[in-house]
């Protein structure tokens, strides 16, 4: 297992799917031994983070009373959603 | 069968959720609100259908996202979408690498990480082309797995990890620009190299 290799599987490795459990194995391994690719791993794990948490909107007030009407007397279902 | 009664108790806890993956995938507020809005309309339609036990908000996203490419990305104004052909990988990580830390106990990634603005977060997955847009939304924003993320776009999960790959690339390329333009990052600072050697085995 060289840096390549885990640079190439780093979001898979992450995603913590779809790689064999010798695979992660020999990823863990190398991460361990190697600063440059942990460097790379931790900032990656942080930056999810900075995504997921600057990308959270609240639903307008508006909107919750749009669905909430919605919901109490939902039109019937002949009308075309389309229209 | 699901019982169309419990539906707005089960479904109204998403509508944030729903409502923030909607801003991302039309990035106007009255477009977003109208795209939920239908998006709860045809799930309560559909509720019938909806089996007990399997994941709501899985189908939640899958109507939203149907919905949004069938009726709402037609009528879209396209702005700017360019698909950086060449994008070097890890780009903000590069970046910053040069860097020193400013303070004691702060490392340069943490510092910059850290003043970066929900906006020019928000602005750069919203300028991704759509089908990497869609899976950065679904996959970092929203947590669904490379299966569940095939189910709601309708693609086999090889396309779904190929299209979450390079949108990473790019929404890290974007928000190194901005960085860079924001003077967060010099921007002729020396990339730091991504390790290639093989100094362990």
């Amino acid at each position: 297992m060289d840096c390549e290799s885990v640079k190439d599987e780093l979001y898979v490795f992450l995603d913590r799917e779809h790689l064999s459990t010798y695979r992660r194995w020999q990823i863990t391994r190398h991460l361990e031994r190697c600063r440059n690719c942990t460097d790379l791993k931790d900032f990656q794990v942080r930056w999810r983070v900075v995504v997921a948490s600057r990308c959270q909107d609240q639903a307008p007030e508006s909107l919750r009373s749009r669905i909430g009407d919605l919901l109490a007397d939902p039109p019937a279902a002949a009308d075309s959603p389309d229209a | 069968m699901a019982d169309q009664a419990k539906f707005a108790e089960l479904a109204t806890p998403y509508m944030d959720p729903l409502y923030s993956a909607a801003m991302r995938m039309t990035r106007n507020p009255a477009d977003a609100e109208d795209l939920v809005q239908e998006t709860f309309l045809r799930a309560y339609r559909g509720f019938g259908g909806f089996k007990d036990g399997t994941n709501l908000k899985a189908w939640l996203y899958r109507i939203l996202t149907n919905t949004f490419i069938n009726i709402y990305r037609a009528k879209q104004r396209r702005p700017v979408e360019v698909d950086f052909d060449d994008v070097e990988d890890f780009a903000l990580y590069r970046r910053i690498g040069g860097l020193e830390a400013a303070e004691a106990g702060a490392t340069p990634e943490r510092l910059v990480l850290d003043a970066m603005p929900d906006a020019a977060v928000k602005e750069a997955l919203e300028a991704l082309p759509e089908q990497f847009r869609v899976a950065v939304i679904l996959a970092d924003v929203e947590g669904f797995s490379y299966k569940e993320i095939a189910e709601i776009t309708e693609v086999p999960i090889g396309t779904v990890m190929s299209r979450l790959h390079r949108g990473r690339k790019q929404l890290e390329q974007r928000l190194a620009d901005f960085a860079a333009d924001r003077g967060l990052i010099p921007s002729a600072l020396t990339p730091r190299p991504i390790p290639t050697a093989d100094p362990a085995d």
